[in-house]
């Protein structure tokens, strides 16, 4: 491919490839979002305004604009406003607990991770392939006072292995998680920030 | 005070023509990257919906950014797809083809269309073919739209590291098209 669209001359400038990768994968800057949605924004802003709800619950009602009620389109939203003085105070949805993402460097391809920080200790999500196949290996906090188990897996070749790992350990006094073989090699380790007690 | 600084301080009082605005801004993003992770049209836009519902929440506790208030926002929408990822709302490696669908094409001589789909879903291909930190690190570049500073914000890297990672994404991306192209 020789023309004005090809390979070898346009996409030699970086950002021309990177414009092109990004429309290649679905990214269009002109996108504008569904009438009704933004509707049910702006209602969303303007009651948290005027009534000045506690965050949870107005999560809750907001929740309430930019979902079920969503289809009704601005009708909807309208009529769910005209209700709400009559009916009984919604029940507060629960506040998912905080999740960051974590990066991990090591020789295993990692597809997913976050930590979740729980009330009673820190969750790790992770989703791995590529570990040696019937290797175990043991996931280690390293946290403020010492090294704290969170579990284990045992390798499968050739999939996504879904995990979930956690250990009663404040989120806040853990300083890094490593993933290590059974001879104490470490195969995967993340450096986290540090965040505040909670 | 700068036009975002002023449209920030609009929403934090509840102003629904500056949430319509952050929400349009925002939008080209956030839903190329959520259509990227989630299975369906209609997950990733409840993602981006939710995504500003928890923006709203959390306004008081935004601080002012160099890098703006982009960051913020898609930090808050990789959470908001990683738990629906996790709830099952999963479902790719995405199809290139389909995505090509949804980019819109320029205008111009058939040919030329023809030849550009075609490039576009071979880039993809070889998108595809990355691992998945090189993918992460190129997403928030062209989908995000972010900038090297923006993007060590959000993942607590420094800027330099995150420079030399997207050049050596894009380094493979290159061999990898060139590879398909042969």
């Amino acid at each position: 491919m020789t023309d004005e669209h090809s390979w070898d001359g346009q996409w030699d400038d970086e950002p021309a490839l990177l414009e092109e990768l990004g429309r290649a994968l679905g990214r269009d800057p002109d996108a504008v979002p569904p009438p009704d949605r933004v509707a049910a924004v702006r209602a969303a802003a303007a009651g948290h305004d005027a009534a000045r709800p506690t965050p949870a619950r107005a999560g809750a009602a907001r929740r309430t604009f930019l979902s079920g009620g969503i289809a009704a389109g601005v009708g909807g939203v309208a009529g769910y406003l005209g209700r709400r003085a009559s009916e009984p105070e919604p029940v507060a949805a629960p506040t998912p607990p905080p999740m960051e993402q974590v990066t991990f460097t090591g020789d295993a391809e990692v597809t997913t991770s976050a930590l979740v920080n729980h009330t009673w200790g820190t969750e790790l999500l992770l989703d791995v392939r590529g570990l040696t196949e019937g290797a175990s290996y043991d996931v280690v906090y390293d946290a403020t006072g010492g090294e704290v188990a969170a579990g284990s897996l045992l390798a499968v070749a050739d999939v996504v292995m879904k995990c979930r790992f956690s250990a009663a350990t404040p989120r806040a006094d853990v300083r890094a998680i490593e993933l290590r073989g059974a001879d104490g090699s470490v195969a995967l380790r993340a450096e986290l920030p540090s965040t505040p007690a909670t | 005070m700068d036009d975002e600084t002023h449209v920030v301080e609009r929403a934090r009082a509840g102003d629904p023509d500056a949430w319509e605005l952050l929400y349009r801004r925002a939008y080209p993003q956030l839903i190329a990257y959520a259509r990227r992770r989630l299975a369906t049209a209609e997950q990733a836009e409840e993602a981006v919906s939710e995504t500003m519902v928890r923006a709203m929440d959390r306004i008081g506790d935004y601080r002012t950014s160099p890098t703006g208030v982009q960051p913020w926002l898609f930090g808050i929408a990789r959470n908001v797809v990683l738990e629906t990822y996790r709830a099952g709302g999963r479902h790719r490696q995405p199809d290139p083809t389909a995505v090509t669908v949804v980019a819109p094409l320029g205008q111009g001589d058939p040919v030329g269309v023809v030849l550009q789909r075609e490039e576009r879903r071979l880039l993809a291909d070889a998108f595809s073919r990355l691992s998945a930190s090189d993918q992460d690190v190129l997403e928030l570049r062209v989908l995000a739209g972010l900038g090297a500073e923006q993007v060590a914000e959000l993942t607590g890297r420094q800027p330099g590291a995150i420079r030399t990672a997207q050049s050596r994404a894009l380094a493979r991306l290159r061999v990898e098209f060139e590879g398909l192209m042969a």
